[in-house]
Formats: structure tokens, sequence, C-alpha cells
């Protein structure tokens, strides 16, 4: 891997976003993940190399580190940010065709319920893994799940939940999915909810931490 | 023994003939289901006492809490509630920016115009322990004021502006706290929620450098007082355990069933009480009594032992079933089936 891919794959794991950002205060002076980004760009490398193998890799790190409880919400946050100034000067590339993202993940938080930092993590990491995320928000319904997946057939869905008293709304929306697209893949996470009420439900998987999200798509692709 | 003695005694890790109670409830629960509680409470009254007083109306107070739609708090931060009877999330952030910072004002109305004119009355009047519910949740209340992922920013960059803030609401919280410590009752809690289902929300080096030391404060002020500190947090917080016992919190109400409550007993037994609970994530609105009966029964193996240092309390949700609730205190009351020494019966 060049070196320079290698570097922003360090800030995206560090959460480093640019030369002026005081973070990490190990790295402070330092290029951050934009400007070494648009030298990286600047020396020709192929966005989608980019993408994979400093992007992706990166966040795939502080993803797994978080899932291990080694690193915190403030310090995932941080390297969403820096992937986001990374992806800033991906953008025209994704626009015009030539890098293409692994697939399409809808997400939102279900009808009655309001909270979404869980989601926005979740909706983070997954887009650092190299995947399309159209976050329909919080309080979402089944119609508005259903449309999103009319118009992006063949996306994979996730559903959080914070509140006990919403989790029977998680369940009808996932029902409905299976109903009009028994093949999509329907992911739930958030507080109250296991691996056994995944199953219950006929969700195909629950994940306690985004990254878990991220390899189980990975799988489906 | 009187509910206060009683609890005294748990507080003081002194041996008493059963847990003293407690039962939080959700909005939901008494706008609804009135009768089922007022029912409950007959069965198995509370050792717990609030302090009659009234804070003071807050100059940007606007509409109604638990309704659906949304309403303001004294703060200024916008409340939306999409189920009635649940709190909601704050979804309007008055220090969204920071070009605010400047003039804003805690609503230190609500503290000018409270009346605790009868707040040492109400706790000569009752022999239960009277426990008031201070206004102090620092990190909530930053949450509130900028939104979580401001915050979370703000303090891994360490900006001044949050430094300005914190010590902003914490004076306000100091004021309150101080309010409480001048009156006669039992006990003051304070909360926060530290935990996510598995780990804190941020590192405990952060916790005890920026937070510890405000907590501190709060609880210095309270013990020379002669106050009985107790402390909420909801998820998992057990690396923060052993600093809320240091800097003086009697009793901590956490999330036991997110942790490993086993290790928690064996840890922390005899040096904190523990206030409750039993998991409202899973088996307070969906297990069944055999399954709640063996929830309580692992509580008081792992943290009671027939010794004391334990409140039998938990949290009636929304739509828990009332026979799921009753069954909490109703097992309470049993005799301790275990060895306590460690093995199970």
């Amino acid at each position: 891997m060049e070196e320079i891919l290698t570097q922003i794959a360090l800030c995206i794991e560090r959460g480093k976003i640019n030369l002026e950002s005081p973070y990490p205060p190990d790295m402070k002076g330092q290029p951050g993940a934009d400007e070494l980004t648009k030298q990286a760009i600047e020396q020709e490398i192929a966005p989608g190399k980019i993408l994979s193998d400093a992007l992706v890799p990166g966040m795939q790190v502080v993803g797994e580190k978080f899932a291990k409880g080694e690193v915190y919400i403030p310090d995932l946050l941080m390297s969403a940010k820096a992937m986001n100034a990374s992806m800033e000067h991906l953008k025209p590339f994704f626009e015009s065709g030539e890098v293409k993202t692994r697939g399409v993940f809808i997400i939102g938080t279900v009808q009655g319920d309001l909270h979404d930092i869980g989601k926005n993590l979740v909706g983070m990491v997954v887009k650092g893994g190299g995947w399309e995320v159209i976050d329909l928000g919080v309080d979402v319904s089944t119609e508005k799940f259903i449309g999103a997946l009319d118009q992006n057939p063949g996306a994979a869905v996730g559903l959080s939940a914070l509140l006990t008293t919403t989790m029977p709304n998680m369940e009808n929306i996932v029902k409905s999915i299976k109903e009009k697209y028994p093949d999509t893949k329907v992911i739930i996470g958030g507080a109250p909810i296991n691996e056994s009420y995944a199953e219950k439900i006929g969700a195909d998987a629950y994940y306690p931490d985004p990254q878990g999200a991220v390899n189980f798509l990975n799988s489906t692709v | 023994m009187s509910s206060r003695d009683l609890v005294i005694k748990t507080l003081n890790h002194e041996p008493v003939e059963r847990a003293p109670r407690d039962l939080w409830t959700l909005p939901g629960l008494s706008m609804n289901r009135g009768d089922e509680l007022e029912r409950l409470l007959a069965k198995f009254p509370t050792d717990f006492a609030a302090p009659k007083a009234r804070y003071g109306h807050g100059d940007r107070d606007k509409g109604e809490a638990y309704r659906i739609g949304q309403y303001t708090d004294s703060w200024g931060s916008v409340w939306h509630v999409a189920e009635e009877g649940v709190v909601g999330e704050v979804k309007g952030f008055p220090l969204q920016g920071w070009s605010n910072l400047g003039s804003y004002r805690p609503p230190y109305e609500v503290l000018d115009n409270a009346d605790f004119s009868v707040v040492n009355k109400s706790c000569a009047d009752t022999d239960k322990f009277v426990l008031a519910g201070s206004q102090a949740r620092l990190f909530e209340r930053l949450q509130f004021l900028r939104g979580s992922e401001n915050v979370f920013i703000d303090l891994a960059c360490g900006t001044k502006e949050l430094r300005q803030l914190i010590e902003m609401v914490h004076d306000f919280e100091m004021r309150d706290i101080c309010m409480w410590a001048e009156t006669d009752v039992d006990g003051v809690s304070f909360m926060d929620d530290w935990g996510a289902q598995n780990s804190l929300l941020i590192s405990p080096d952060m916790w005890r450098e920026v937070f510890k030391p405000l907590y501190r404060n709060y609880c210095d002020v309270l013990r020379e007082a002669g106050k009985y500190i107790f402390f909420h947090s909801d998820g998992y917080i057990e690396p923060i355990y052993e600093d809320l016992i240091e800097i003086g919190v009697h009793a901590v109400n956490s999330q036991l069933f997110c942790m490993d409550i086993e290790g928690i007993g064996e840890k922390y037994r005899g040096r904190v009480t523990f206030w409750g609970e039993i998991d409202r994530q899973h088996l307070l609105p969906f297990g069944t009594i055999d399954e709640i009966r063996n929830a309580v029964r692992r509580v008081r193996l792992a943290l009671d032992r027939g010794q004391g240092g334990v409140i039998a309390q938990c949290e009636w949700g929304k739509h828990d079933p009332y026979e799921n609730i009753e069954a909490v205190y109703d097992e309470w009351m049993e005799p301790m089936d275990g060895d306590v020494t460690g093995k199970c019966a």
C-alpha cells in the first residue's frame, strides 16, 4: 500500500480530520484525512483504491476497537468526521460512477421512537465500510421503509429502537418488508434488542455494535 | 421498625428484616393505569416518600410534557414526544451553535421561585425515608443544550466553550444541591446516563478527568449536611462504581442486568447500597413470572445474601404487566432459598 494511504487510514482510525483539528492531541499540527486525501488524488492514486485501501480499513480498525470496548463514542465520532472529510474529495468520483459503493443500506429508527444516536453511529460506520447509506431519520413508518426499498431495489435495511414500547413496531416493519421483499436483508439493533428477538420477528441479524453490521453486510455481497 | 429506619439500616449495611421497597413509574403508567398502581402500592407500600416542594415556573417553559407533540423545558430545550406518556427526546437545542453561549443564562428563576417552605414539615409528618430528586444531571443537561453528538465531539476536542458551559450548568446544580442540603430531607438523588448496553459512553479516564470532580462537589456538600446520597445511571457503568463509592455516593441505581451482577456483588457488596433494579428492558415487559422471580433471587443471592445492602426497586414501564411487577415485590418477601455462601439450593 502506498505510504499516503497508510497515513490516511491512520488519520481515520485516530479521528484526525485536518491540519487545524486539535484532536487527537498527539497528532496536533499534522495534516489530516482532508489534506492527505486531496494529495492522494493529486498523486493520481485511483479513488477506488483510496476508498478500499485507506478509508475502509481505517474505519474498520476503529469499528473493531469500539466493539471491543477499547474506544468510546467520542473517538468513533471523530473517526467518522475524518472519514467524511476524505469522502468529500471522493464525492465527484461516486457521482461520475468511477467509484462504486458495496451496496445501499437504508437505516431508520422505527415509528414511535425518536432516538437517533445509535442509529447515526451505525450509519457512519457502515458508510465508512464502503456502503451508500440512506438515513430515513427517526419515527419512520413501514410505508417509508417500503417506499425507500421501492426506490432502491436490493438494498439492505437497518432498524433501530431504544424503547421497549416501540419494539412491536419493529416487528411489524420487518414483517411488511419481508412480505413485499422476502430477499431483503434486515438488521436490527438498539438497547433492548437481542439475537433471540431478531429471530422471533424474522430479522436476519442483530448486532450490538456498528462493525458487526458492516461485517454482516459485507458477507451478503 | 419504621420505613425510614429500614432504609437507613440498609444504607448502613446493617441486617434488616426485609429489603426496603421503592417503585419507579414511567409517566404513561400513572396517566393510564392509575388503578393498577394504587392496587400494587396498597399491597406493597414503598418505604420512600418525596418531600413536598415545588420548583418555580421557568420563563422558557412551554407546552405540556409527556403528551404527543412538543414542549419546551425551562432550559429552552425542545422535547418531541411521539408516544403518549413517554418523556420524549430533545430535538431543539438552544446551544447547538456556540453563538448564543455568551448571552445564555440557566433558568435560575426555577430555583429563585422554588417553594421549599413545607419541605421540613413533610419530612416530620412521615416515618418514610424522604428522598429529594435534585435537578442535577450535568452530562445529560449538556446534551439537552448542545445535542449529544456535539457534546461528544466537544469532549474529544476539549473546547473552551464546553468548559464554560459545564461551569455554568454545574454552578446551577450546586445551588440546587445546596438548597436541598439545608432541608430536613433524609437523602438527595442526582443522575446522569453514562452507560451504553455494554460499555461506558465515554472513557473512564475522560469521566474521571472532567466529571468526577464535579460530582465530588455535590457529594461533599451533601455529606457535610449529613444527607444520604443516591445516584442513578442507565447502562453499563461498572468501570465507575469504584469512583462513585470513593466520592461518597451511598446508593447506586444502575442497570444490573447489563453487567456481571455476581461480579459487582463480589466487588462492591457492603461498600455501597444497591438501589435496585430488575431488568426493565426484557424481563419486566416481556418475561414470565417465573423468570422474574428467578431474577429477583439472583439479585438477592449476588448482592444481598440476607445481610441487607439492597433496596427492592424496579421501574414499572407503560406496558409492563401488573403481575410481573407484583412478582418482583412478592419474591423479595420470600425467605432466601439459596445458600448465602454462594451455592444455589
